[in-house]
């Protein structure tokens, strides 16, 4: 698969070039940034992530576990006498079931993301242009079935942009 | 509109540094040697590090008879220690999540080392209920785990109980939020270790990052992951302090007995985490030369909450007196007079001092924009806040309900040890961050910077 990579040195470039190259339809494979760039999610038409189910479901969880393990526990298992208060009190057990609740949403929540990211200790990360995690970003664009006309015209498109760098890969 | 409105502002970072040198200034001191500044702060650290771990260790082998704990005073240094300790952690909660929610910006430079000092503050908390055990190798027994003796549950109506689980999930939390915000960085990092000699710094970086290449697709995702976690956190911060609140409020014993105890708690924490906030950052930043991130703007945003916490805990106590001479229960009425003119009156008078009249000097712009006066103020929120612990736990045991219990309780030389230990363990540990790991959120000061810059190019 060949790819165009063009580097940029500013936020500002670097969205203007995104705009122009969805403008001309063609397919932009990732934008690698050192930081988030505001309205870049907007400029890439990105969808929006599905990770705030995964809390919710997460958060779900932690509160039925919490609810089943201490009425379990306090109620059916072994019922103790402290001080005379019934053995379903269940204002009582709100706390740990809050807890439980903000912990396994948490938790939950941060594993979907490194698993959707692909995030593990064993990745090798690949960088697309020096300095991605510095001051650079980096446009890439897929150029699988482009002419060579359509190709010079992206490269004055992203030059036009303010592209400090722009190359054409193979991966 | 919104570049205009941003331009009011002056920005939150000096000089307008490029992308790079935000790399630089923040990554220089991990690669650079350690002043002599640092080494002297480290070895007085690890000194009472090494005072405070002989002292558990002789506590631990002996037994907690080496503790100036009686019949009547069971409750005394640890608990004072654990509360102030918890309560130092709640500032780099509310630094890091719930300044995130209100979208300030000011909170990017400092949140870091914040959150980092809530880590080893619930660290240093920790110890002491472990340590007041006992025999802290059993310790396990505080969760409910099926065991052979019964199984025999925990009580889960009890506050304790409440407080190990708030306790554990406000510290895997913490600390999930803290690993999460440093990978960016960690990729930084590993990507400036290129040199020959950088091989296990590259590999140890390499693997902390978790191969992050900085895709768009992954910085969308990472910022939802942040707002959750950040309006987890928000809610859990509230709820910690609260539950360590009802260990006390739902006893009878008098000056504890009050429905007040949760805001006035929580408060109180976020005050004495900002002390503690302003003590390490006025330090570090002259120390690791990070004045163009830490600015005195960043000091006066937070001497203003300290301002207004440190009104809200004023404002408690006052309601406090008020309610115990109107309230008409003649126990609270005997021991809050007794706070203010018994054996403790010197604790009550100097915690009354410290934070209800001296952080009124904040409304002063003077004051906080002076770093000296900051810093003796900082440190003078930290010694108020510990006798607020210190007299609302042993003032109230030390006269309960039958005068012939009433004992007075003078604290060992192992008590004084564990605390100095305490302290050090926690000096050790944010020494050992500022130079290990990035103590400025590099990614989060670039987009400040960036959005800065452009609101400026805009205007222009």
């Amino acid at each position: 698969m060949s790819q165009l990579v063009a580097v940029f040195h500013d936020e500002s470039r670097l969205l203007a070039a995104v705009r122009g190259a969805r403008e001309q339809r063609v397919p932009i494979l990732d934008v690698y940034t050192p930081y988030a760039i505001h309205g870049l999610d907007e400029a890439l038409g990105l969808r929006g992530t599905r990770l705030p189910w995964v809390t919710l479901a997460g958060g779900f969880c932690g509160m039925a576990g919490a609810i089943a393990l201490q009425v379990w526990c306090a109620v059916v298992d072994w019922p103790l006498d402290v001080g005379g208060k019934p053995a379903q009190s269940a204002l009582a057990f709100l706390p740990i079931t809050f807890e439980a609740t903000i912990l396994l949403g948490g938790l939950a929540t941060a594993a979907a993301f490194f698993w959707r990211s692909a995030l593990s200790p064993l990745a090798e990360p690949r960088p697309v242009a020096a300095g991605v995690t510095d001051d650079a970003m980096a446009l890439v664009l897929k150029l699988d079935g482009t002419g060579p006309d359509e190709r010079a015209a992206l490269h004055e498109l992203l030059r036009a942009a303010g592209a400090g760098e722009v190359r054409e890969e193979d991966r | 509109m919104i570049a205009d409105f941003q331009l009011l502002r002056p920005s939150w970072v000096e000089g307008r540094p490029t992308l790079r040198q935000i790399t630089d200034d923040v990554s220089r001191p991990l690669t650079a040697r350690p002043t002599l500044g640092w080494w002297a702060c480290f070895a007085a650290a690890s000194l009472a590090l090494a005072w405070g771990a002989a002292s558990a260790t002789y506590e631990v082998a002996t037994g907690i008879g080496t503790w100036g704990l009686n019949k009547t005073v069971g409750w005394a240094f640890d608990i004072t220690n654990f509360v102030f300790w918890i309560g130092i952690g709640h500032a780099g909660t509310l630094i890091s999540a719930i300044l995130l929610l209100f979208r300030q910006k000011w909170r990017t430079s400092i949140s870091r080392s914040a959150e980092a000092m809530t880590i080893f503050a619930v660290m240093c908390a920790g110890l002491f209920p472990l340590l007041h055990m006992g025999r802290p190798w059993f310790g396990f027994w505080i969760f409910p785990y099926p065991n052979t003796r019964g199984p025999l549950w925990v009580n889960f109506r009890s506050p304790l109980v409440w407080d190990v689980v708030a306790i554990s999930t406000y510290f895997t939390i913490s600390l999930v939020f803290w690993y999460v915000g440093m990978i960016p960085d960690f990729a930084t990092l590993r990507d400036r270790a290129a040199g020959r000699g950088d091989r296990w710094r590259r590999k140890a970086f390499g693997m902390l990052s978790l191969g992050w290449d900085g895709s768009s697709r992954t910085w969308s995702r990472y910022e939802t992951l942040s707002l959750v976690l950040a309006g987890l956190a928000t809610p859990l911060v509230l709820s910690v302090h609260s539950i360590v609140s009802m260990d006390f409020a739902t006893g009878l014993v008098p000056g504890w007995h009050t429905t007040l105890f949760p805001p006035y708690f929580v408060a109180g924490a976020i005050y004495s985490g900002f002390g503690m906030v302003l003590t390490l950052l006025i330090l570090t930043r002259k120390v690791m030369g990070l004045e163009r991130y830490i600015t005195l703007r960043h000091l006066e945003a937070m001497a203003k909450i300290t301002l207004l916490t440190g009104s809200m805990v004023g404002f408690s106590y006052l309601t406090e007196l008020f309610l115990a001479w109107f309230g008409g229960n003649p126990y609270e009425r005997a021991a809050f007079w007794n706070r203010a003119t018994g054996p403790f009156a010197w604790a009550y008078w100097t915690m009354m001092l410290c934070n209800a009249v001296l952080p009124q000097l904040l409304w002063s712009k003077r004051v906080r924009t002076s770093v000296p006066i900051l810093f003796v103020l900082s440190l003078l929120v930290n010694v108020g806040m510990w006798f607020e612990r210190f007299v609302i736990i042993v003032t109230s045991l030390h006269h309960d309900f039958l005068p012939s219990s009433w004992w007075f309780y003078k604290p060992t030389i192992i008590e004084v040890g564990i605390l100095v230990g305490s302290f050090g363990l926690f000096f050790t540990n944010f020494l050992l961050f500022i130079r290990a790991l990035p103590m400025v959120a590099m990614w989060e000061v670039k987009g400040v910077a960036a959005a800065a810059a452009h609101a400026e190019e805009a205007h222009a």
